[in-house]
């Protein structure tokens, strides 16, 4: 069995500018929000992320400037409210929505 | 990918997706281009070396992402040997042979839940909706939270 341990900036380094990203969990649920920190840290542009349900990981990433595209049916905060990164940055244009549901 | 649901909605306008005859004589049906992801991310609670991995509770949509997606990157709560699914087959959620890496991260769904491990972040999430009123206030956010925080480390 192949050995696939990695450190986080090590595996997130792998992902290249400009790659598509379906990220897991579901609004504030099981979202890989380490890696997503990393993401930023390292300074990862041009994403385009995939998404069911997305809440603060989406939100968070169209917020820094990682991500310049979104296949989502909703993003928002539950009980908490909208995703406010998320709204300014498709209404503006800087993020293309699409929403497929 | 064909979904008839679709047909009276107007996403087929506002997206711009096309309709085929179906082959099998039921009328006209929406088909949407299929989404292939360079990677899937996904936060899981155990994993093998080798990424055979298992999910508590809801798996919402991980294990679709991960076969749809030509790689995948794995953070788990615990790292396991490979015993634990050889005991218990059914343990593996998805199978080793569709993962790239994996990264042990303890807290790595934070601020968002992990069944049975831990809630989300209620002080966390309003906080970061308080601060993203103002763009001054986001960026200290950041760098305070997010940024700042230490690397392989939840935030």
């Amino acid at each position: 069995m192949a050995d696939k341990v990695a450190s986080l900036g090590e595996a997130v380094r792998r992902i290249g500018d400009g790659s598509t990203v379906a990220l897991g969990g579901n609004t504030i649920h099981r979202s890989p929000c380490a890696a997503i920190a990393e993401m930023i840290r390292q300074g990862k542009k041009g994403l385009t992320l995939v998404k069911t349900a997305g809440a603060y990981d989406v939100d968070v990433l169209c917020g820094t400037g990682v991500a310049d595209a979104v296949l989502a049916a909703y993003v928002g905060f539950e009980n908490f409210g909208l995703a406010p990164r998320f709204r300014r940055a498709v209404e503006s244009g800087r993020v293309k929505l699409y929403e497929h549901t | 990918m064909p979904l008839k649901g679709l047909a009276n909605s107007s996403l087929v306008e506002a997206q711009g997706f096309r309709k085929v005859s179906d082959p099998y004589g039921g009328g006209e049906v929406v088909v949407i281009p299929a989404i292939a992801p360079d990677w899937a991310v996904l936060h899981v609670h155990e994993c093998d070396p080798g990424g055979n991995a298992f999910i508590d509770g809801s798996r919402y949509d991980d294990v679709l992402l991960a076969l749809a997606a030509g790689k995948v990157l794995v953070t788990c709560e615990k790292i396991v040997g490979n015993d634990r699914f050889v005991e218990s087959p059914r343990r593996t959620d998805f199978p080793g042979f569709m993962v790239d890496a994996v990264v042990e991260v303890p807290g790595g769904a934070r601020p968002t839940s992990c069944a049975r491990l831990y809630p989300y972040d209620r002080e966390f999430l309003t906080a970061y909706l308080q601060a993203a009123a103002d763009d001054a206030r986001y960026g200290e956010f950041l760098a305070a939270r997010v940024y700042g925080a230490q690397k392989g480390v939840s935030l």
